[in-house]
């Protein structure tokens, strides 16, 4: 009888040892994935818990903040829709976005516990306050540049080209953080994309202002010289194919630098044939085509075909910025940041540093180099010709006395639709402080639309800046 | 007040086994402490069971200090068992869907914990009487042990049984634990595994018959399989239990720091899961480590008993205890169906607590016989 209750206690002990092996999979290899199912309203709880670290921006106003209320801490954003395409929003209801989103576990404190010392505290209750999170962003050049879009459709993107630091990130439409859990359904429903950040994930056709790339490329590769003259009539024919200048304007007989200026199509579709795809692909992709430019918000990659993928057509029409070329505004900003830096493209950032709720600092950017896509020379160039632009080219609406500003319009034709207009420039020329990008979508002329926005953002950054 | 009964009980039957007592100590204060963290209402009340549970555990071990008499009265006890499995059928209560509940005056009564005692007394009595017929009077077919056609006359009788508190009280895991323990109880004492067998396969059958006969067992085990679909009604229960301890991770979230309150019913039957939240994977392990410890006691005292009644008595009670624990251990972690048991000792309720320190009290008394005897 002892050897068969022995056995008895064998068959016991292997359940019980089957329990602990569910549990541990169960708190220790699934617990993650279960947390985060939907139906977990526990996290949310947790979050209620929890005062938020503050958003603020570089001249110390502050963005997002938590206020105490009666079913514990609620968020709020004193700036409403000005700073939404930064700050995102926070929800108990419908998750977050933005910085919210990417710099959760800091704003939260809630990142892993990392020392028996944060444990006993978690045990203990004394849970810290999260972290709060100083930007970039010059609220006033931000809040110009959402008043200078207005009502219209579009993004603007103001950086230092000396550092990366962006100073401005405008999108519109916009919407009010304060109002995603009241009017969540006509928010999220909305058909212009409110919560859509445009500046750093819209994706559009450049037009003329890729013509900054297409520069590089043909100077870097000596396919021209700024003086050599080409045959600018309205229409160019390339295998079977044409292209075409802006409304089919004559030019005659331009330098390069007219042509530039003028920004010729013809002229550029001449230069791109005998670039080739492959190495008008390349330089697009060392100015950030090849993937998402790394970012401390959500960003979208900019687009362009294979050089194996697109006929000699494609590619005269790709120089001009036409096709199936596609990119956001930060692509574009950080593409006039290129010639402002001497070809050296700056890491972009807008989280300036960390702090603790006692001013412990737990995180400083650091200025770094991304890309380095043009030499010097190219750049100093390409400075010259953009300065012509906006002196006495397409660009004049952005000029402003005592500052020479450098810049290149675009006018990108999107089929049946007005185009959009583009201004990607920086200023002062020979000591750059900001390079802007502007987009209106379906605006109609760069020139005309795009660079008086651009020229009021510059005024704007560089007053704040002196 | 109850720890100090506790140490009084210790010093009164110093001579049983050492570790049961601390084993409940633990697991009942662990027990109160998380009731007056889930529900501070019923805290007091918890703290009068166990206090009278103490007080039980002292009457049964002084009434029962040699055992042996107990076996002189099986029929009365099996009677009694019956009486009390069956009476909340007529007399009782429906609560939770379950038929369990019999109201005296103040105190609402759940007779099946008591009958579960009974049972061990009567069947433990039994097959020492019987379990020489049982085990010899067997036939050779096809080279297996196969039983004579009449023995298995109280099998069918207990798979009867069981089958009737499924169908009639809805209550699976009281049903699966008294066939579990009478099987565990016939192959100890028989050493026949055929019995095993025939009973499971009978006891699948039926519970077969019965998923497919009654919607409420049927709902139990889908649940059980996909409790997503229906995560905000019938699946609630289990989807929050099982919420509540991933949430708790390797250290759980601390006492009190947890939302297990989001559970319903978690001061009985789902205690456990607001223990795995807050005390985490190394919490809830340690207490499916203490029952698993005060089960090998259990059976340790079975092995050292110095006669076959004492042996079996002490039998019954370890697999009344694993699978009580196991069934409600397993059902919450989704490991199992959920059926609804109380977890020993720690859960808020009169009658397990009552139950379990008489339980603890037979385990001692059978133990402290084997002492007496040895000297």
């Amino acid at each position: 009888m002892n050897k068969r209750i022995s056995r008895l206690g064998a068959v016991f002990t292997a359940l019980f040892l089957l329990l602990t092996v569910n549990l541990t999979y169960m708190q220790f290899f699934a617990a993650d994935s279960l947390t985060a199912r939907p139906e977990n309203i526990r996290p949310l709880l947790n979050d209620k818990r929890i005062k938020r670290g503050d958003i603020i921006s570089a001249d110390e106003v502050v963005l997002a903040t938590t206020k105490k209320s009666a079913d514990g801490y609620k968020r709020s954003y004193p700036k409403a829709e000005i700073a939404a395409p930064i700050t995102g929003f926070y929800s108990h209801k419908y998750g977050r976005a933005g910085l919210e989103l990417t710099f959760d576990e800091y704003l939260s404190g809630q990142t892993k516990v990392s020392s028996i010392d944060d444990y006993i505290k978690r045990l203990l209750g004394r849970e810290a306050p999260g972290n709060n999170i100083t930007l970039t962003i010059n609220i006033e050049l931000q809040r110009t540049a959402m008043r200078a879009l207005g009502s219209k459709k579009g993004a603007i993107v103001a950086l230092n080209p000396k550092t990366g630091a962006v100073l401005a990130l405008a999108s519109r439409p916009s919407y009010d953080p304060n109002e995603v859990d009241s009017h969540w359904a006509e928010l999220s429903k909305n058909p212009d994309g409110v919560m859509l950040n445009r500046a750093l994930q819209g994706r559009f056709t450049p037009g003329s202002s890729f013509k900054i790339i297409t520069a590089a490329a043909a100077l870097q590769d000596n396919v021209t010289t700024v003086d050599k003259i080409y045959d600018a009539s309205s229409t160019v024919k390339i295998y079977g194919g044409k292209v075409t200048n802006y409304e089919g304007k004559s030019y005659g007989k331009l330098s390069f630098a007219e042509a530039f200026a003028k920004s010729a199509n013809t002229v550029f579709a001449q230069i791109g044939k005998e670039l080739g795809g492959a190495k008008l692909v390349d330089m697009a992709k060392s100015f950030g085509f090849a993937d998402k430019i790394p970012f401390d918000l959500p960003t979208a990659q900019s687009r362009i075909p294979a050089a194996s993928q697109m006929d000699d057509l494609e590619v005269a029409w790709a120089a001009v910025g036409q096709g199936r070329i596609q990119a956001t505004p930060l692509t574009m900003a950080l593409a006039g940041a290129a010639v402002a830096n001497n070809g050296t493209i700056m890491q972009p950032y807008v989280v300036e540093n960390i702090r603790e709720h006692d001013g412990n600092t737990v995180y400083e950017h650091r200025p770094s180099t991304w890309q380095t896509p043009m030499s010097q020379t190219t750049a100093e160039t390409i400075k010259s010709l953009m300065e012509k632009v906006v002196s006495e080219g397409t660009g004049k609406a952005a000029r402003i006395d005592g500052v020479q500003v450098a810049g290149k319009t675009g006018t990108a034709e999107v089929g049946q639709k007005k185009p959009h207009a583009w201004f990607v420039g920086f200023a002062p020329a020979d000591n750059p402080q900001v390079a802007v990008a502007v987009i209106i979508e379906n605006g109609g002329v760069g020139g005309s639309v795009a660079a008086p926005i651009a020229r009021e953002i510059i005024l704007s950054a560089l007053g704040k800046q002196r | 007040m109850f720890l100090a009964l506790n140490i009084a009980n210790r010093l009164l039957v110093k001579e049983a086994d050492p570790y049961l007592l601390p084993f409940a100590a633990l697991l009942s204060g662990l027990g109160l402490l998380m009731i007056w963290r889930l529900k501070p209402n019923l805290a007091t009340a918890q703290s009068m069971w166990i206090l009278a549970g103490t007080i039980a555990a002292l009457i049964t071990l002084v009434a029962v200090r040699r055992y042996q008499w107990l076996k002189e009265y099986k029929y009365t006890w099996a009677i009694l068992g019956i009486l009390l499995l069956f009476s909340p059928i007529f007399i009782g209560v429906e609560r939770g869907g379950s038929k369990l509940w019999l109201v005296l005056g103040p105190f609402t009564f759940q007779p099946a914990e008591m009958a579960k005692l009974l049972f061990v007394f009567f069947l433990a009595a039994y097959l020492e009487e019987k379990r020489e017929l049982l085990s010899i009077s067997t036939r050779r077919a096809f080279k297996i042990w196969l039983p004579e056609l009449k023995h298995l006359g109280p099998l069918i009788v207990m798979w009867l049984m069981s089958l009737v508190i499924l169908v009639l009280e809805r209550d699976m895991g009281t049903s699966l634990l008294f066939f579990g323990l009478f099987l565990a109880m016939l192959y100890v004492a028989t050493g026949r595994p055929m019995y095993v067998t025939l009973g499971s396969f009978l006891f699948v059958a039926g519970a077969t018959a019965c998923y497919f006969a009654f919607s409420h067992i049927q709902t139990r085990v889908d649940i059980w399989l996909d409790p997503w679909m229906d995560p905000s009604g019938k699946g609630y229960q289990i989807i929050q239990s099982i919420f509540a301890i991933a949430s708790g991770g390797l250290a759980g979230t601390g006492l009190g720091l947890g939302h297990p309150t989001l559970i319903p019913a978690v001061q009985t039957d789902f205690i456990f899961s607001a223990i795995a939240e807050e005390l985490g994977l190394l919490g809830g392990t340690a207490i499916i480590l203490i029952y698993l410890l005060f089960i090998s006691r259990g059976l340790h005292i079975a092995l050292s008993a110095t006669d076959n009644f004492g042996r079996l008595v002490a039998t019954g009670l370890a697999c009344v205890f694993a699978l009580q624990s196991f069934t409600i251990l397993g059902g919450t972690t989704k490991l199992i169906p959920l059926t609804g048991v109380t977890l020993p000792f720690i859960s808020y309720g009169g009658s397990s607590i009552l139950m379990n320190f008489i339980l603890l009290a037979l385990f001692l008394a059978v133990s402290a016989k084997r002492d007496g005897a040895g000297e």
